[in-house]
């Protein structure tokens, strides 16, 4: 994969840039202020931010391309980029930036290449929607993992029965419709009102004195 | 469209049904063009649902990678449980609807569940899967790296999150430095060389942790203090949380406790609220000891086992909260064995400096020596001023201060009260307003002295600064002499704050006596005025040192 700087005059600058400044990493374009040659990131914090991401940034990977296999696949390579070129990314805030940016692109990419850019979410949408994401750049994935594990015991039975069927085993829900005898649209709510009560149940869990993130 | 701020939380449950329903058949890729459609008018349209398709997206996530998780690995603590048992929870019938499921599920504010961090899953569910295994492939690749960097046994214990450092005061940490908001996993420690740190665990339990100290997180309910002093806050649903040290295991039945723990195995546990059991393994003749300890019991622990302490709680002996509010502090209650905010009543102090419950004393007599009190750190000691001699000493860091010349005779002991009694003749008829339970009295008869030491107090409430000394004053002459005088000083390292003189019929007055950071002993005199016999009683209502978020958290980034 290609790695340019369209400004080589700024090599030697530490942690600058000018407005004119782009990166190429593979093919993301970075903007200016993302990274630095001169700065570089320990290794042991590039691993750990990405493992400690993966949560979010899985999810606002699949908020664009939707299967969670997909997301998975487009989070990969953007881990593999980021270690190959992580002599050049200076620190947490900037690398944080790059990852969103990262991912966002690399997912647009391969929504086109599949020729199913049309089915995703429109790019001004996903604009709106920006803030909503940084709104949740506090909320810390490890903390996030614990509390849904807390929340899913909380499930009744047969929820978890659900939950199971369709996250480990795979189950389609249209092969669940017919197991069930039910309405394709109406597994589809029962899982949606599952999902939102463990979203409430997480926040309760990782801000217990009524502060809710997710 | 331009940004916009990100929208306020609220309850997923309550989001338009419709809405998450399009939402998830997007999310798994089932949504057809026209629902596509529908979704994105409805995102553009309403930010709480452009909030809530984030929060679903997220909830999405963390569900699949715990599921995932879980399946992958199949173990946990809680392996005996059923958790995502489908051939157990997956209903045989045929008609399942939401009223069988969704009814069913627990509300948030059910009782805690048990611990369990993982899923485990029937064998028959670990299948690996094609995502799955690319992940392994760039885990491959992220190896070497790992390895480079030491990170493979990080990598390989699994970090499992199951408490939070909430704040860290003046934290100097042995080790790497831990900024508040750090999750904190099973196992780790915070070492502590000094200052204050204070965690929320994940069952609801926060704990303050003074260094020099080194506390262990061992799970979401419990903690292992190796050395130090921690206070445990322990709400109704956390109950069971228990912090353990070498020789003792305290586990909370409904309480606020403190514990310290010596490298040598020793300690001692305070019960503040509620009550604790504490458990040690005793001698080796005598197996288990088990002891209950009720709000105000302490105990010692020892290798040799569990030994009640007729000495009782104190709050002085712990800082029990980190919260920098600008509460005011209750000084009667300081001076009774308190922290400042457990209205603690009912103390004396005689003219020796002893500090307990007494029969009151007729007649004192000065001795012109300034006598320590022990046993309670904010108080530093008391005297009987008399500048006949010259100035007097009124701290132990032997400031003095010129008195004028008194009896060098006073009545009584000082002591403390709860209610303000109604006051008669010639009481002031202000503080009669104060006589509510809620309310404090200092009583001190003329010519006696109090001194308490600001530093012990701020030691008690890390992070905040103490701006003033507050009370409402009043004198208090029993045998109704109307022309009685007295002179109060407000006396701070030896320099006076506030002075005033008031006769009988002055009624009540306010004081107000500035403090700077640095002041160490705040000193608290009353003196015969003119030529009025020792009887002059002064009444000091309500009196507070007020506070202020004086000090920023310390927290380093690591």
């Amino acid at each position: 994969m290609a790695f340019e700087r369209s400004d080589q005059k700024n090599r030697q600058r530490c942690c600058e840039f000018s407005a004119s400044d782009t990166l190429l990493v593979g093919d993301v374009p970075i903007p200016r202020n993302g990274l630095s040659h001169a700065c570089t990131m320990k290794e042991e914090l590039l691993v750990r931010l990405l493992v400690s991401e993966r949560v979010k940034v899985l999810a606002f990977i699949r908020s664009m391309v939707r299967r969670y296999e997909l997301a998975e696949d487009v989070f990969q390579d953007i881990c593999v980029l980021a270690v190959e070129k992580r002599e050049n990314i200076r620190d947490e805030a900037h690398f944080l930036n790059w990852l969103r940016t990262a991912a966002r692109l690399r997912s647009l990419n391969v929504l086109r290449q599949q020729g199913h850019r049309h089915l995703s979410l429109d790019d001004d949408l996903l604009e709106v929607l920006e803030p909503e994401w940084e709104g949740h750049d506090q909320d810390d994935s490890e903390v996030m993992a614990a509390a849904i594990r807390r929340c899913v015991e909380k499930l009744a039975p047969a929820a978890r029965g659900l939950i199971h069927r369709r996250y480990v085993e795979k189950a389609k829900y249209s092969d669940l419709a017919k197991e069930l005898n039910r309405p394709v649209v109406s597994l589809y709510t029962t899982f949606s009102r599952i999902y939102a009560l463990l979203a409430d149940c997480i926040s309760k869990q990782v801000m217990p004195e009524g502060r809710q993130h997710v | 469209m331009s940004k916009q701020p990100p929208s306020p939380p609220s309850r997923l449950s309550e989001a338009d049904p419709e809405f998450l329903r399009l939402s998830l058949c997007y999310l798994e890729g089932e949504l057809s063009a026209e629902g596509l459609e529908k979704l994105q008018a409805q995102l553009r349209a309403d930010p709480a649902k452009r909030a809530a398709f984030v929060r679903l997206c997220l909830t999405g996530s963390a569900l699949i990678e715990a599921v995932s998780e879980g399946a992958a690995s199949g173990t946990g603590p809680g392996e005996d449980k059923t958790k995502l048992d489908a051939g157990a929870a997956w209903p045989q019938s045929n008609d399942l609807n939401d009223a069988m499921v969704l009814p069913a599920v627990v509300p948030d504010a059910d009782p805690p569940e048990p611990e369990a961090l993982t899923i485990p899953l029937p064998a028959a569910a670990r299948t690996s899967s094609q995502p799955r295994r690319r992940w392994l492939l760039a885990a491959a690749i992220l190896l070497p790296l790992m390895l480079a960097c030491g990170l493979w046994a990080w990598m390989g214990s699994r970090r499992i999150v199951v408490a939070t450092l909430e704040k860290a005061v003046d934290a100097q940490w042995d080790g790497s430095a831990l900024a508040a908001g750090s999750s904190l996993a099973q196992g780790q420690h915070l070492r502590l060389q000094s200052g204050f740190a204070q965690v929320a665990f994940m069952n609801g339990a926060e704990v303050v942790v003074e260094g020099p100290a080194d506390f262990e997180i061992v799970a979401a309910d419990q903690g292992a203090l190796h050395t130090g002093k921690l206070v445990a806050h322990v709400i109704e649903r956390a109950h069971g949380f228990s912090v353990r040290s070498q020789n003792v295991i305290v586990t909370d039945l409904g309480t606020e406790f403190g514990m310290s723990a010596d490298r040598d195995g020793t300690g001692r546990v305070e019960v503040f609220q509620g009550s604790v059991r504490a458990e040690s393994p005793g001698t080796e003749a005598g197996g288990v000891q088990q002891q209950i300890l009720t709000a105000g019991q302490a105990a010692q622990i020892a290798q040799s086992g569990i030994t009640v302490d007729s000495a009782g709680a104190s709050p002085q002996h712990f800082v029990r909260s980190l919260a920098q509010s600008p509460a005011p502090l209750d000084v009667v209650d300081l001076i009774s064995g308190g922290d400042g905010t457990t209205r603690r009543r009912g103390t004396d102090i005689d003219s020796m400096g002893r500090v307990g419950v007494f029969k009151q004393v007729a007649d004192v007599v000065g001795d012109y020596v300034y006598h320590r009190i022990t046993g309670t750190s904010v108080l530093d000691g008391c005297f009987v001023p008399d500048g006949g001699r010259g100035p007097v000493q009124v701290d132990s860091a032997s400031h003095t201060f010129a008195f004028r010349a008194t009896s060098n005779h006073s009545l009584r002991n000082i002591c403390t009260g709860g209610p303000i009694p109604p006051l008669t003749g010639q009481g002031a008829p202000l503080l009669t307003q104060y006589a509510g339970p809620e309310h404090s009295v200092l009583y001190m008869v003329a010519n006696r002295g109090l001194t308490l030491d600001l530093a012990a107090i701020r030691r008690l409430h890390p992070g905040t600064a103490i701006k003033s000394f507050h009370c409402l004053v009043s004198s208090i002459f029993p045998w109704a002499r109307t022309h009685a005088r007295a002179s109060l000083d407000v006396i701070v390292d030896g320099e006076s704050r506030f002075q005033k003189t008031f006769a009988n019929e002055d009624g009540a007055f306010p004081i107000e006596a500035a403090l700077r950071p640095d002041d160490r002993f705040l000193t608290i005199a009353i003196t015969e005025a003119g030529n009025s016999p020792p009887v002059a009683g002064t009444m000091f209502a309500d009196a507070s040192l007020e506070t202020s978020n004086g000090a920023t958290p310390s927290p380093t980034t690591p």
